[in-house]
């Protein structure tokens, strides 16, 4: 082989000498190039393969959906709501309770008009006479 | 170009193609021929178009890098694995003062410094020293620039002198 000096220095012929018994190594196990094109070819449809991989996937995810969609629209008789979901009559807010007070029950308590608080008994002086009584 | 002349054309190149192949692929020789039996018939079935643009060995060149680049990511393993084993091999086998034996070690040990470059280093040296290309051709089939195809062909070959431990003359 012609050595290529336009490829930099001219002074090359060592690496050059190396890779040119590499050449004739690897040029001794050439394989036929007609047993080449019969070999197996597993690689050869591998794009399809890649695609058939894709198609599956793309399947999967939507049939997935689906049935998470179909679960929450048609599983319930066509109610979205989640199970244990509380009624709006007995619900009660998660902070109620700091609405309770020390001796809530007096304040429940509503004192009669003219009575005593300590008693509630009414009072014979202040009971009200109707007029017909 | 048609079939017959791709064909022919492959006929031509087929042992510097295999070459090529076996660098591109870290010289595992049979992902290296699968990747050359890809390469042909992506150019025999049209799937790789030449056009006119370079030399039709740098065009198959390339159909060979990217095909072997499609695969790379896959072989990543085996290929590293293939490296080592090759290396051992070479040195179980040597017997001194056996010139073949003295050829594959040196062969050897010229593999293992390829593979310790960048890749763009040890493609263009390949390119460049095995395949007796311009650094023009050698930029084409890598798809870069001249320029940094030159970068690389510089760099590699500093690299690989000092591995190899060969002096600049």
């Amino acid at each position: 082989m012609t050595p290529r000096v336009d490829n930099g220095s001219p002074h090359d012929d060592q690496l050059r000498a190396r890779f040119e018994a590499l050449r004739r190594a690897d040029h001794g196990g050439v394989p036929d190039l007609d047993a080449l094109f019969a070999r197996p070819r597993a690689r050869i449809h591998r794009p399809l393969v890649r695609a058939a991989w894709l198609a599956a996937a793309a399947i999967t995810v939507a049939l997935v959906g689906l049935k998470v969609l179909t679960r929450g629209t048609l599983g319930r008789g066509g109610s979205v709501m989640p199970p244990n979901t509380p009624s709006i009559v007995t619900w009660q807010s998660p902070t109620a309770s700091l609405l309770d007070t020390p001796e809530q029950s007096l304040l429940r308590t509503v004192p009669t008009l003219r009575s005593s608080l300590l008693q509630s008994v009414p009072l014979p002086s202040l009971v009200t006479r109707h007029p017909g009584a | 170009m048609d079939t017959p002349d791709l064909r022919s054309a492959i006929e031509r190149y087929h042992a510097e193609c295999f070459g090529w192949a076996l660098s591109c692929c870290g010289r595992d020789r049979v992902e290296a021929e699968d990747v050359l039996q890809t390469s042909y018939l992506k150019v025999l079935q049209g799937r790789a178009r030449f056009d006119d643009r370079s030399s039709v060995k740098t065009w198959l060149f390339g159909v060979i890098r990217n095909t072997a680049s499609e695969e790379r990511r896959r072989v990543f393993t085996r290929r590293r694995i293939g490296e080592a084993q090759a290396a051992e091999a070479v040195h179980v086998t040597v017997q001194p003062g056996v010139t073949a034996a003295e050829d594959a070690q040196r062969n050897a040990q010229l593999v293992i410094a390829l593979a310790s470059l960048a890749p763009r280093q040890r493609e263009v040296l390949q390119l460049v020293f095995y395949h007796d290309m311009t650094i023009e051709d050698a930029a084409v089939v890598m798809g870069v620039s001249l320029g940094t195809a030159r970068t690389h062909y510089e760099r590699g070959k500093s690299r690989l002198r000092v591995l190899l431990g060969v002096e600049p003359s």
